[in-house]
């Protein structure tokens, strides 16, 4: 297995998995839930005079206090809900990928069962080029041992025209002796 | 002396038949002989006692009839030699070789009947492996086929107990390829009564004025007639001389239109273009005419028998000055260099002739003279016998150990 497909199956599991369990998407949830900061009221547990101190701490805070926490809150408030917001994009385009991902891994899969198949075609081709190197050799050997036979009846229809007519000659030969020798 | 011959006979429409037509009663009075000619043809031949026709089907070799010798007249035309060659490869003889370049004869009987393989190995049994690459490297289209380099004379003349050609140049030619075979140049053969009519009464009997000066050619009509050649220099002559007449007497081969260059040059009021003739009109046009014009390029190394017709006619011919051609003394026709200055000499030569009679007659004489102690039938005749003679002799019985072990 190559680097790349590691990668890409060890990212398909992923995939796989975080569809499965959904946890990132409750965790995003639980963030966006949390992103906002809410001032707790004060209170005081003392008995008689608990609701006195309640009152003046919160007066006390609002006098001394509000003024500087609530921008800082606002602030924090802001940056949570920008994360939580960066997180959800990045989550999309994650999955995004995740689809991709699972696209090339099936086009190469593909690409691999074609891979083989032109291995296999190859391998045959090769034996197949031998095998055509051979039958060309005999082929060749085969022609010129055509060549070599046309040359021999060529010489041996000559030498028979020959004989031919030289048999001929001596027929009238021996029939013009036969003559002679009657006479 | 039983000979068995064959070949084209008229009236098929063959150079070849015509030169068998002549050449076979002044044979026949030196031998016997059995002419084999197509199944069904009733040749037009006068008839002879020892001469006897029968169909090329028929023969059966020449044991079967006890000839002494076969004798093939060989060309370049399929559709006559196809069924010679068959007989020639089975029955090896004497070949006269008309044309030296067999190349377009084995194409049309092999090739365009889609037999490649017969092709290739007669490629390879000529050239060995050169051919044998040639020709396949033809079939597959990536070279086209080298018919001038490769003139596959030799599956005939390798089968043959002697060739005859007609010119020197054939004859070397033979030599430098198969330096053992046997071969004799024996000049072409015509009718020396080819001029009985006068020149005026044939051009009346024609339809030409008197007056007319005729330029003619004989023959198929094709581009290496360089026709156009002549074309182009009588629309600059006809002016200078009015009474300048072509005959072109033949008939053109597939595919090639002269009449369009006839008229694009504005010929079409002085010349003639007969298609083929009979033989009787023929001998009229060649009476007729006042310079035979018998140019020829490319050639395959093929003599004329139209220019020999000329000649013996005491024609002053002009002729190609390449190949078989140069060999025709100086002074019984007029040679044309092949090039870039074809058309100036062309021209030259016909502005001199036609104006001066004296120097045609004298040039028509000489040519008629040279034909008379070259071409004439009985002398021809008796140098195919002389030379069958000399095959014979090789391969007499007593000869024929030392002739048989020194081919093996």
């Amino acid at each position: 297995m190559t680097e790349l497909q590691t990668i890409q199956t060890a990212e398909i599991d992923r995939s796989q998995n975080y569809h499965v369990t959904g946890q990132r998407e409750r965790s995003i949830m639980e963030l966006q839930q949390r992103a906002c900061l809410t001032p707790r009221p004060l209170t005081s547990n003392t008995p008689v005079i608990g609701g006195f101190i309640a009152w003046f701490r919160n007066a006390w805070n609002s006098v001394s206090t509000q003024w500087y926490i609530a921008p800082l809150i606002q602030q924090q408030n802001e940056f949570n809900q920008g994360v939580v917001d960066e997180l959800r994009a990045l989550r999309d385009d994650m999955q995004s990928l995740h689809a991709e991902l699972r696209i090339i891994a099936s086009e190469q899969q593909e690409l691999k069962q074609q891979t083989d198949k032109i291995a296999d075609l190859v391998d045959v081709a090769g034996v197949g080029y031998i095998r055509i190197q051979e039958l060309k050799q005999l082929l060749d050997e085969i022609s010129d041992r055509l060549i070599a036979n046309d040359r021999d009846v060529a010489a041996l229809t000559h030498d028979l025209g020959k004989v031919t007519y030289a048999v001929i000659r001596l027929d009238e030969d021996l029939k013009r002796l036969d003559g002679a020798l009657r006479s | 002396m039983r000979i068995a011959y064959f070949s084209p006979l008229p009236p098929q429409k063959s150079g070849i038949a015509d030169y068998s037509a002549t050449l076979l009663p002044s044979l026949a009075e030196m031998a016997e002989i059995d002419v084999f000619v197509d199944d069904n043809l009733l040749p037009q031949l006068p008839p002879h006692p020892s001469i006897s026709i029968h169909s090329i089907s028929s023969f059966r070799g020449p044991l079967d009839k006890k000839q002494h010798i076969c004798i093939y007249q060989m060309g370049a035309n399929v559709h006559y030699h196809d069924k010679i060659f068959q007989l020639l490869r089975r029955y090896p003889g004497i070949t006269v070789l008309h044309d030296v370049n067999m190349n377009s004869f084995f194409g049309e009987l092999y090739l365009m009947r889609g037999q490649i393989t017969e092709y290739t190995r007669l490629m390879a049994y000529a050239y060995s492996e050169e051919g044998l690459s040639h020709a396949r490297s033809a079939h597959r289209g990536e070279t086209p086929y080298d018919t001038a380099k490769y003139l596959l004379i030799e599956p005939l003349i390798e089968r043959s107990l002697g060739v005859i050609v007609h010119s020197h140049y054939a004859e070397s030619l033979i030599r430098a390829r198969r330096p053992g075979v046997s071969v004799k140049r024996i000049p072409l053969v015509t009718d020396i009564a080819f001029s009985s009519a006068s020149a005026e009464e044939a051009k009346l009997q024609l339809g030409f004025e008197q007056s007319d000066l005729i330029i003619a050619a004989f023959g198929y009509i094709s581009p290496t007639k360089r026709l156009e050649k002549l074309l182009s220099v009588s629309s600059m002559l006809r002016n200078k001389i009015p009474h300048i007449k072509l005959a072109i007497v033949g008939e053109a081969i597939d595919g090639y239109d002269l009449y369009t260059e006839i008229a694009a040059l504005g010929l079409a009021d002085i010349t003639r273009v007969t298609g083929y003739v009979k033989e009787s009109e023929l001998r009229t046009y060649l009476a007729a005419t006042d310079v035979g014009f018998n140019l020829r390029y490319p050639t395959i190394g093929e003599s004329s028998a139209t220019l020999v017709a000329l000649m013996a006619s005491a024609k002053p011919t002009l002729v190609s000055n390449v190949d078989a051609f140069v060999e025709y003394p100086d002074d019984a026709c007029i040679k044309i260099d092949i090039g870039e200055h074809e058309e100036f000499q062309i021209a030259s030569a016909l502005n001199k002739l036609l104006s001066d009679a004296e120097l045609r007659r004298q040039i028509g004489h000489n040519a008629r003279r040279y034909v008379e102690f070259t071409c004439a039938p009985a002398l021809v005749a008796q140098q195919y016998m002389e030379f069958v003679e000399t095959v014979l002799n090789e391969i007499a019985p007593s000869k024929m150990k030392a002739s048989l072990s020194s081919k093996r």
